[in-house]
């Protein structure tokens, strides 16, 4: 489910039954090189795709969250985000999955208290080529397998 | 006098005239549009219109396979291209059964044989939801009702898919 009025409505008729948020973590900075900021757009643009297909195929047991926005990340940063998902979890969410391609989450791992769902992703491409798309659908079909096994876990 | 009363357009007549007219022409321009919207439906060009090719039917097996195909969907902002997967089989009787992947229970994508333990099923992988091969949902199972179906066509050995319907009777 998304963060709409409709998606928001299912989701209180059926909260038992969504025990998982997903957070996209995304930078937005203009302290960075021109390259850089182009390359962290594009990033997004990407992980927003998966971000949805991975919505689409768990409807009904994950809350997809609108993207946590953060400009550089520093202890006080994952203080933040820790403090943010804290609150989720006193709702019933099993699993707080973050989404990111930004390194500097996976450095910080262990200080997080949700899990990272850290993917590589290119810096440059055309989100519309044929190769960014096959790419972009292996990402997601094991990104897929990997929720499952938490679930089942 | 009385013969020059005659060729001559008095005021009152060339009024009416005038009137007449231009009030005949903006009826006319009010009026069409109107009557274009009323027989509308009529005017349509019959048939075709939301369904979309799918794949060769000689490709159909009677195991359920998943294609997807893309609909052009319009809601009130954007006019979109939208992904949807049929999961699709030859029954028995040897017609065709196009099953939506929806989940009734809440929406996640079932998948044909999607567990290792419940062979012969679709699978949820959400809440464990299952459904036998006709999309029939399993009792005691999350699902309250079948997986949607796929109004189809066949044309020109290719199977084309409309709108996925509720089950009228399970």
């Amino acid at each position: 489910m998304k963060w709409t009025r409709q998606d928001l409505k299912s989701y209180i008729q059926a909260k038992a039954y969504v025990d998982t948020v997903l957070v996209p973590l995304i930078p937005v900075s203009f302290e960075k090189m021109d390259e850089d900021m182009i390359a962290i757009a594009f990033q997004k643009e990407v992980l927003d795709i998966m971000v949805l297909e991975l919505e689409k195929e768990f409807k009904g047991r994950i809350l997809a969250l609108p993207p946590y926005i953060y400009e550089s990340i520093d202890q006080d940063e994952v203080r933040r985000l820790n403090r943010f998902t804290e609150k989720m979890d006193k709702l019933p969410f099993r699993h707080i999955f973050y989404i990111s391609f930004d390194q500097g989450w996976k450095v910080k791992e262990k200080d997080l208290d949700g899990t990272l769902i850290w993917i590589p992703v290119a810096k440059d491409g055309d989100i519309h080529a044929k190769v960014t798309q096959n790419m972009v659908k292996d990402h997601i079909q094991q990104i897929r397998d990997l929720i499952k096994n938490y679930w089942n876990s | 006098m009385s013969e020059d009363k005659k060729k001559q357009v008095s005021r009152r007549q060339f009024l009416n005239y005038t009137l007449t007219g231009v009030g005949g022409f903006m009826a006319a321009g009010m009026l069409s549009p109107m009557l274009r919207f009323a027989i509308d439906p009529v005017l349509k060009a019959q048939g075709g219109g939301d369904f979309v090719a799918v794949v060769e039917v000689d490709k159909i097996t009677t195991e359920p396979q998943r294609f997807d195909f893309t609909i052009e969907q319009v809601d009130a902002w954007y006019e979109s291209e939208v992904t949807k997967s049929a999961w699709v089989f030859k029954q028995e009787d040897g017609s065709i059964l196009a099953l939506s992947p929806i989940c009734t229970h809440l929406g996640c994508v079932v998948s044909w044989e999607g567990s290792e333990n419940h062979p012969e099923r679709f699978y949820c992988p959400c809440h464990d939801g299952l459904y036998y091969k006709d999309g029939v949902n399993v009792p005691n199972t999350p699902p309250t009702e079948p997986l949607h179906v796929y109004d189809y066509k066949i044309q020109d050995g290719m199977l084309y898919l409309g709108k996925a319907k509720p089950r009228e009777e399970a």
